[in-house]
C-alpha cells in the first residue's frame, strides 16, 4: 500500500517529538501516512505556512490559534486544536546576576515553589524586570503573566515581557538584554549549559497542567478531510504515549537530537524528558517529574475549560469584551473531533469537555464514557481555580 | 538612478524635475542619526544605505504630497541587503532602512515607524515583529500582508520565496504589490547564491576528502593514483554508496587507528 504524503509543520523543540516520532517510529506508516516534517524557524512563519496551505497541521502554541480567533496578532487566519501535543514543558530563568541577589535573599532555587520564588524574585528584580518569551500569544506569556499578577506583590515599574526567539534566549540574557526568560525546552537547559543563567522553575510549577502545544489545522480541513484528519491523530496520540513511558526516554532523546531535527546532544534532550534538570553551571540537579508530559492524566484532550482559560485571560489583557472570547476560544479546542478519532485508537474519553481548571492536587479518578480515566493535577500555584460555568468569578 | 539626487538632502533642496514632467521634491528628512542604526554596531553602521528617493505629486491626489512608503528591511548580512534594497529601489521610489541589528527589533522598528517591514520568513528573529502587532491604534498596528491579501498568488509566492512583509493595516494592496515582487525576484536570487555557495563548499569538501582517501590508499597499498582513485569508486560501486562517503569512512578510520 503506498502512504499518503501529508506535509507537517513544527518549530525544532522538545515538544515537538510527538510529531517527529509519529513519523520516524511508524505510527504514520501504520495509518498508512508519510509525514513530510517542515522545520519553521519561528511561530509566526509555521502560521503563515499553516495558513497558506504549505502544511496542513502543524504544531502550535496552545494560544496562537485562540489569540487567532479573538482577532489578534498578524494574521487574521482562523486555526483549530485537534488535540493538546504535550501538557507542560517550559522553564523560567533568570541571568547569573539576578540568581545571585535571589540566592543572596535566602531563596534555595527548590525548583517547585513558585509563590516562594516570586516572593523572592520581585524584590531582587528592583525597579526593572525584562523577562524573555517566543511569541506574544504563548503559554509562555500566559504563565509569567498569570504568576506575576498573582504574587499580590506591587511590579518593577519597568516591567517588560518582550519577544525572543528561543535559540536567542541564552544569548540575550548573557547580554543583558533580558534579565529572565520562559521558554520551552531544550533551550532552557541550553541557556543553563552556556553559563547565561540558572532555571528558577518548571512552568508546572505555576499551573501543573498546562496546555502548552496543540496539533493545529486551518478552521474547517479535519471536516473536510475526516480520513487524513483521523489517521493523523491516531499516528501523533501513539507517538505521545510511546514518549510517556519512561523507559523509552533516552531512546527519544537519540532520535530528536540529530542534525534535522532539534540538533542539540541528546543529554540536554533528555533532562526535560526525564524530569532530572540542571539548574546552574554548577551542576545542582533538580527532580520534576511533570516537566513534560505527552501522554499521562488524558494529556492530548483538549479540554473546552482550558480553551477558555486562555481566551479569559487574552481577553482580560487586551480588554476585549470576556463572554464572546470565550465562546470564540472554547470553539477552537475541538475535543467533539478528539472523541470521533481517537475512540478508535483506545484513548481514554472523559464524560465532559469541560473542567474546573485547577481544582485537582492529586492523580484523581474522573468520569468516563471510555478507558479508565486518572486525572492529573492542575493546581494553580496561588490554588485558584477556574469554574468555565463561572468565567468571570 | 532618477533617485540618487535626493540621498541625504534636505526636501528645498532637491526640487528637481523629471523628464516625464512631473514634479518632485525630497521626503522630509529626519535626524542624520537615523542612518545608522546605533552606536553599538560599528562597520555595519557606515554601511546602512538609507535611501531618501523622491515623491512624486501624483495628479490624481488633488496636488497633495504622497509621502513615499517607508521600508524597513531586516536584513544582518550586508550583500543581502544590498541586493534587497538595489531591488527595491528599481521598483520604485521608497523610503528604505536596512536594520542588521536582532536584539531589540521590535523597539528599533516600532521607532521608525515604516508603512511596511520586510523580513526574511528563515529569520527566528521575525516573531519579535508580533509584539508590533499589539500597539494601541489600528492603524499604527502591522499585520503580516500575506492572510489579507487578496491576491493568493503573490502570497503563495512570498512564502514560497522565503519573504515575510508586515504592513500598515489599511495600506492599499496596489500599492503594496510592487514592494513584493520586488522582493520575491531579489530573495529568489538570494536563495539561489546561498545554494550555489554550499553547492560549492561541498564539492570542495568532498574533493579534500577523497584526495587524502587516495593519499592513504596510496601509501599504504604501494599504488599509483589512479589506481587507487578506481579502488575508491569500485568500492562506492558495490556498496551502493557516494564516493565521498567511502573517502570520509576511510579517512576517519585511519585516524582512529593513528
Amino acid at each position: 500500500m503506498s502512504l499518503l504524503s501529508l506535509p507537517l509543520g513544527y518549530v525544532p523543540l522538545v515538544d515537538a517529538a510527538p510529531l517527529i516520532l509519529a513519523e520516524a517510529l511508524g505510527f504514520a506508516a501504520e495509518e498508512g501516512l508519510e509525514l513530510h516534517l517542515r522545520p519553521s524557524p519561528s511561530w509566526a512563519s509555521l502560521r503563515d505556512m499553516l495558513a497558506a496551505g504549505q502544511v496542513v497541521a502543524a504544531q502550535m502554541l496552545a494560544p496562537l490559534p485562540v489569540a487567532s480567533a479573538l482577532g489578534l496578532g498578524g494574521s487574521t487566519a482562523q486555526f483549530e486544536a485537534l488535540m493538546v501535543l504535550n501538557v507542560n514543558g517550559d522553564t523560567i530563568g533568570v541571568s547569573q546576576a539576578l540568581a545571585a541577589r535571589i540566592r543572596a535573599a535566602g531563596h534555595r532555587f527548590d525548583f517547585r515553589d513558585a509563590g516562594a520564588a516570586g516572593q523572592a524574585l520581585l524584590p531582587a528584580a528592583g525597579d526593572q524586570l525584562r523577562i524573555g518569551v517566543p511569541f506574544p500569544f504563548s503559554m509562555h506569556m500566559e504563565l509569567i503573566r498569570y504568576w506575576l499578577d498573582g504574587l499580590g506583590l506591587p511590579l518593577p515599574a519597568m516591567l517588560d515581557i518582550r519577544t525572543v526567539p528561543p535559540p536567542r534566549m541564552a544569548e540575550a540574557l548573557a547580554a543583558g538584554e533580558i534579565d529572565a526568560f520562559c521558554v520551552g525546552e531544550p533551550w532552557g537547559s541550553v541557556a543553563v549549559d552556556a553559563g547565561a543563567g540558572s532555571l528558577l522553575l518548571p512552568g508546572s510549577a505555576i499551573w501543573a497542567f498546562a496546555p502548552e502545544k496543540v496539533l493545529a489545522t486551518r478552521r474547517g480541513w479535519a471536516e473536510a478531510e475526516p480520513a487524513l484528519a483521523g489517521r493523523l491523530m491516531r499516528a501523533v496520540w501513539r507517538a505521545g504515549r510511546w514518549l510517556g513511558q519512561a523507559a523509552n526516554a533516552s531512546v527519544a532523546s537519540e532520535l530528536l537530537a540529530v542534525p534535522g531535527r532539534l540538533a542539540v546532544p541528546a543529554e540536554v534532550i533528555e533532562r526535560a524528558l526525564t524530569g532530572r534538570v540542571l539548574i546552574s553551571a554548577r551542576g545542582e540537579e533538580r527532580r520534576s517529574p511533570g516537566l513534560i508530559t505527552f501522554h499521562a492524566g488524558a494529556a492530548n484532550f483538549p479540554w473546552r475549560s482550558q480553551a477558555a482559560w486562555i481566551g479569559a485571560r487574552l481577553a482580560r489583557r487586551h480588554g476585549l469584551a470576556p463572554e464572546p472570547a470565550i465562546a470564540a476560544a472554547r470553539a477552537v479546542f475541538r475535543s467533539d473531533l478528539y472523541r470521533l478519532h481517537l475512540a478508535q485508537a483506545g484513548a481514554e474519553l472523559p464524560s465532559a469537555s469541560d473542567k474546573v481548571e485547577g481544582s485537582l492536587a492529586d492523580p484523581t479518578p474522573a468520569p468516563s464514557v471510555q478507558g479508565r480515566l486518572i486525572l492529573a493535577p492542575d493546581r494553580f500555584f496561588d490554588a485558584r481555580v477556574f469554574d468555565p460555568d463561572e468565567p468571570m468569578r | 538612478m532618477s533617485g540618487t539626487a535626493a540621498l541625504g538632502t534636505h526636501p528645498e533642496t532637491a526640487a528637481t524635475h523629471r523628464t516625464d514632467g512631473a514634479a518632485k521634491t525630497g521626503v522630509p528628512v529626519g535626524d542624520a542619526a537615523e542612518s545608522g542604526i546605533g552606536p553599538t554596531h560599528s562597520g555595519w553602521t557606515a554601511a546602512v544605505r538609507v535611501a531618501r528617493l523622491v515623491v512624486l505629486a501624483h495628479p490624481a491626489l488633488e496636488g497633495r504630497m504622497v509621502k513615499p512608503l517607508s521600508i524597513v528591511v531586516v536584513e544582518k548580512d550586508r550583500e543581502r541587503a544590498m541586493m534587497i534594497v538595489d531591488g527595491l529601489q528599481e521598483a520604485g521610489d521608497f523610503d528604505i532602512v536596512v536594520i542588521a541589528e536582532e536584539a531589540g527589533l521590535a523597539r528599533r522598528i516600532a521607532q521608525r515607524n515604516p508603512d511596511l517591514v520586510l523580513i526574511d520568513a528563515g529569520n527566528p528573529s521575525r516573531d519579535a515583529l508580533e509584539d508590533l502587532t499589539l500597539a494601541s491604534t489600528p492603524m499604527e498596528r502591522p499585520v503580516a500582508m500575506f492572510v489579507d491579501q487578496s491576491d493568493a498568488a503573490l502570497t503563495r509566492a512570498a512564502i514560497e520565496a522565503g519573504v515575510s512583509a508586515y504592513v500598515v493595516d489599511g495600506l492599499r494592496s496596489e500599492r503594496i504589490k510592487p514592494i513584493l515582487d520586488a522582493a520575491i525576484a531579489r530573495f529568489h536570487m538570494v536563495q539561489k547564491m546561498r545554494v550555489e555557495l554550499a553547492e560549492t563548499r561541498r564539492a570542495l569538501e568532498e574533493r579534500k576528502v577523497i584526495d587524502r582517501a587516495k593519499g592513504i590508499l596510496m601509501r599504504a597499498r604501494g599504488i599509483g593514483e589512479d589506481e587507487a582513485y578506481g579502488l575508491l569508486r569500485k568500492a562506492a560501486m558495490d556498496q551502493g554508496k557516494k564516493l565521498a562517503d567511502i573517502a570520509q569512512a576511510l579517512v576517519m578510520a585511519t585516524d582512529l587507528l593513528k
